[in-house]
């Protein structure tokens, strides 16, 4: 293994990691209702905004798919430990259209493996947890992201 | 109108009432996201793992963020387009959290709307930022007055110009299965596609054909819409196991101004062919939406 080490996130070429890349959780069917949105605003209480936004015609990944990492690991997908500690590195919803109330089918895979040096010298991997939605008809509604972050030093590939 | 309650520009920056998570919040967060993990509401659980208390989930920042953002500029016409946050830091149950905006870009079109690109940052009480995250906002045009945008709808679906053609086959499965749902009798069910079928061969119905859905994010208060006429003709029966190909022209958008409302119509011409390109029939489809007048949602 070539170790690549950058200030930014770069590819891994770690073949330990890299044999996760593409790897397909079950496919779930969620159903979106403005009932399931309320639950999710109600746990904001109501510090922001009174009208909650499952009044809203639209929603999206981020009702449908709201932790995609806690959800792709739900489907079967492994939480790779690549490093000594592993945190929830951050999340990201891309919204192709509006989702409305129904069924909606959701894939997730582990999308990338990705690695960087801290300007502290702590090494870093970052796994890429993609959900894609779709809906009854097929059409593709978005895609959600949660990003593992692994943290330390060298450590072993095991799910 | 519903005024946005801030003046959206480039480079203004705010920052909400600090917010105190409680575990409670949590523990509704974990009953709708289903992440029972024990350490963002149980206290001992989060201690064994190094955490001074229950640790706040990321996406739970990430859509207070998307909240108070939205509750902010006004958030009946904007729709988010993307959201992307990176959890820097843990925080923990019982902290009040700052979350810091600046609109760092906004980019305005007269039909459209605005889009809006806006970072946020939560921090810490010793002000250490735990989170960024930038948040993609769209913003519909802001209607002034009760006139509705007939234009831009005439313009979003091509008045005049067909659409397609769309391809269906006609199953014989889904006609029988319509003829026994309306009542016919065992002994008239036939493999010829009734007449009132029509609309499972409309590709607006269908939603292959979507030109006008900003009508959804218009400001103005939508208060009904529905079917408000449908005309079929028919040159041919059409017999279950035919592909039939399907052209949409949009022909009409008017408005009828009623008491207390404002009707928005729009009608589309459906031409049906058969695999041989001659016509084997036609609809005429009327759709409208009824809008609240501003007036009179003020009385």
């Amino acid at each position: 293994m070539r170790d690549v080490v950058s200030a930014s996130w770069v590819f891994t070429e770690d073949n330990n990691a890299l044999k996760w890349c593409g790897m397909l959780g079950a496919t779930v069917t969620r159903t979106l209702s403005g009932n399931q949105v309320a639950k999710l605003d109600s746990s904001l209480g109501s510090r922001f905004s009174q009208k909650t936004s499952s009044q809203s015609p639209r929603w999206g990944m981020e009702d449908l798919c709201p932790d995609p990492l806690v959800f792709a690991i739900g489907t079967g997908l492994p939480r790779l430990r690549l490093l000594e500690t592993q945190i929830d590195g951050g999340s990201e919803w891309e919204n192709l259209c509006s989702i409305g109330a129904g069924p909606a089918t959701l894939v997730s895979r582990i999308a990338a493996v990705h690695q960087k040096e801290s300007s502290g010298g702590r090494r870093m991997m970052r796994t890429t947890y993609e959900v894609t939605g779709y809906s009854a008809r097929g059409e593709k509604l978005g895609v959600a992201r949660g990003f593992s972050l692994d943290v330390g030093g060298e450590g072993g590939v095991a799910a | 109108m519903i005024a946005p309650k801030m003046k959206v520009v480039a480079g203004s920056t705010w920052r909400e009432d600090p917010v105190t998570v409680s575990a409670a919040d949590l523990v509704r967060w974990a009953g709708a996201t289903e992440d029972f993990t024990e350490f963002h509401f149980d206290k001992e659980a989060a201690i064994a793992r190094g955490f001074q208390g229950p640790v706040v989930n990321g996406p739970w920042k990430a859509r207070a963020a998307k909240a108070a953002l939205l509750a902010r500029i006004g958030h009946q016409s904007a729709h988010v387009r993307r959201m992307t946050f990176e959890y820097r830091k843990a925080d923990v149950v019982g902290v009040a959290l700052a979350f810091e905006f600046t609109i760092a870009s906004v980019t305005e079109s007269d039909a459209d709307g605005s889009d809006l690109e806006v970072t946020v940052r939560v921090l810490d009480p010793a002000d250490v930022v735990t989170t960024v995250g930038t948040i993609y906002v769209h913003l519909e045009p802001q209607c002034d007055s009760d006139d509705l945008p007939l234009d831009r709808v005439r313009s979003a679906v091509s008045l005049g110009t067909p659409h397609g053609p769309f391809s269906y086959r006609v199953e014989h499965a889904d006609i029988e299965r319509y003829q026994r749902l309306s009542g016919r009798p065992e002994d008239r069910i036939d493999n010829i596609m009734p007449a009132a079928f029509f609309g499972s061969l409309d590709p607006v119905e269908r939603r292959d054909l979507e030109l006008d859905d900003f009508l959804l994010d218009l400001s103005i208060p939508k208060i009904g819409g529905g079917n408000a006429f449908n005309q079929v003709e028919y040159e041919r029966p059409i017999l279950a196991g035919e592909l039939i190909s399907v052209t949409t022209t949009y022909t009409e958008v008017y408005e009828k101004k009623g008491q207390g409302s404002r009707l928005l119509f729009r009608v589309r011409e459906n031409v049906f062919t058969d695999e041989s390109g001659t016509q084997v029939g036609t609809a005429r489809n009327g759709h409208v939406l009824a809008y609240q007048l501003a007036s009179a949602g003020a009385r």
